[in-house]
């Protein structure tokens, strides 16, 4: 590699970048069949169905015209107009409250979400049994392998209940399977009914320069959904991923075991992988960011740097952040409002801190090159971050 | 020598409980309920009329139905002991929701990380 702006560059061209959504009724129907998770009662499908129509129902309503109006004239009779940001965003939040409708919308909003968890858990909870012994039959056998810790400390930033999860990606026995059951069945609004996002996150990862691909890692990997789409785009090479949450690593283990997949999961933080240095061709993050505090991401990042080799690619996929060029923070009332019910509503008791951080430079200062010029990757428009380790 | 059974693996851990559930936006958490609960009144309403989607499907494909007779239907005694209890566990999920705890504090102003600060030592120090 002759420079590092060049093996960048390089880095781009050598990508397979499709520039649509990929259509899941065009997926092989083995690849469907597999990616897709049902439950195996009625009932429990139906509740997740009625969640996932509820929340289509509230988008298009917050996005008419009527509503469009209706906060206009709200903001109107407070002598206020759309563009008013000197408010904070707490400020701009407590102020649409005020109007009843945007209340309701609020409420309805978490209430949906909240049954959504609910649900979810009374029919993992009301047949703990047999979905133990499914985790139990794969725990130990292949293909792929797990590791669990249980001497791990969990961070406090990693603790808590994300997302109104109930009892976050650590504290309940099937925190993975809720979350890739709630996650599938009704939060993508059917964007992802069969791991269609992960397939195009993986498949849109830039490779490295010369095109050799041995190992790959996805730091922070939820429900395992990246790690067996990696994959199924390199099949010659050893993938894993790493999530702080057991529960969270076990049932990744559960559900590619029984996929067929030679992954590999662990319990591990990412900012401390225990990973030999200049090993991985490839590491991934996909919304691993915004769930930790500046410091733990200032060590990620370190810990990223130090486990590729030169030359190695990370893709890092997450909220908007300063420094970014097409990134852009919330400049309307309602705007900082949404973005502090996400924050404080949602659970995610980082993401103001995360919108604030310049990742860019971040990355930069650990010694990455860095290319910003990616198209976006998702139907939320947003732009992958390219960083390469100088060869 | 009685062999004592090794406890289930178990993956989960503490966690920082979120106050979430006490939270409400409306001008009294009572009418917070009543909208959740009518939520939850929908989806047991949906997951019903999907129930019959499947069942008249099904019924329709294999000649069986008989209109008269799903109109006349008396439970027998064990049915009307099992649908007793499906009932009161409808009310249940149903209507819950209006008898939650609420706190008017829950769910406002910043997080304070210090308040968090000594997680990560307590779970060291539960686990060693």
């Amino acid at each position: 590699m002759s420079s590092p702006a060049s093996s960048i560059a390089a880095t781009r061209t050598d990508a397979s970048v499709p520039e649509t959504k990929i259509d899941s009724a065009a997926l092989p129907d083995a690849v469907r069949d597999t990616h897709g998770v049902r439950f195996p009662r009625l009932d429990a499908n139906s509740m997740q169905d009625f969640a996932r129509g509820f929340k289509i129902w509230l988008s298009r309503d917050g996005q008419s015209v009527a509503t469009k109006a209706r906060r206009t004239h709200f903001l109107e009779a407070n002598g206020l107009t759309q563009g008013d940001t000197a408010l904070d965003y707490e400020e701009c939040f407590d102020l649409t409250m005020r109007d009843p409708a945007e209340a309701a919308r609020v409420r309805l909003g978490w209430s949906v979400h909240d049954m959504m968890w609910a649900r979810a858990l009374r029919e993992f909870e009301g047949h703990r049994d047999a979905y133990l012994a499914a985790m139990e039959e794969t725990d130990a056998s292949g293909p792929g392998t797990m590791e669990l810790d249980p001497d791990l400390v969990i961070p406090a930033y990693a603790a808590h209940e994300i997302h109104r999860q109930p009892g976050g990606f650590v504290g309940n026995e099937f925190a993975g399977w809720m979350y890739h059951y709630c996650l599938s069945l009704a939060h993508y609004l059917g964007f992802s009914d069969h791991d269609e996002v992960f397939f195009r996150v993986t498949q849109t990862q830039p490779l490295p320069f010369d095109g050799v691909v041995r190992r790959v890692l996805d730091i922070g990997c939820g429900s395992g959904q990246a790690v067996t789409a990696f994959k199924q785009r390199f099949p010659q090479a050893e993938c894993w991923g790493i999530d702080v949450g057991g529960p969270m690593v076990r049932y990744c283990h559960h559900r590619a075991a029984k996929m067929g997949f030679d992954v590999h999961f662990a319990q591990r933080l990412a900012e401390d992988t225990r990973f030999p240095g200049n090993h991985f061709d490839i590491v991934s993050d996909y919304l691993l960011f915004h769930e930790m505090d500046a410091e733990a991401a200032r060590k990620v990042i370190a810990e990223t740097f130090r486990i590729l080799r030169p030359g190695g690619v990370f893709g890092h996929l997450d909220i908007p952040t300063r420094g970014h060029p097409t990134s852009k923070q919330p400049d309307t009332i309602y705007g900082k409002a949404m973005l502090w019910n996400i924050y404080r509503h949602n659970y995610e008791p980082w993401y103001l801190d995360c919108a604030e951080l310049d990742f860019p430079a971040l990355l930069r200062e650990a010694g990455f090159e860095l290319d910003l010029s990616g198209p976006p990757v998702l139907w939320n428009g947003r732009p992958r971050t390219v960083a390469v380790k100088p060869a | 020598m009685t062999q004592v059974p090794s406890p289930p693996l178990t993956a989960a851990s503490e966690f920082i409980a979120g106050d979430w559930p006490r939270s409400y936006f409306l001008s009294d958490p009572h009418i917070d309920n009543l909208m959740s609960a009518l939520l939850h009144m929908g989806a047991e309403h949906w997951a019903l009329r999907r129930r019959m989607l499947v069942v008249e499907k099904f019924l329709r494909e294999s000649d069986s139905i008989d209109g008269a007779a799903i109109e006349a239907y008396t439970p027998t005694a064990d049915e009307r002991a099992a649908w007793d209890g499906e009932r009161d566990a409808f009310i249940d999920r149903v209507f819950g929701v209006l008898i939650r705890e609420t706190d008017p504090k829950a769910g406002h102003g910043r997080f304070d990380p210090a308040q968090w600060a000594g997680f990560a030592r307590q779970h060291q120090g539960a686990s060693s």
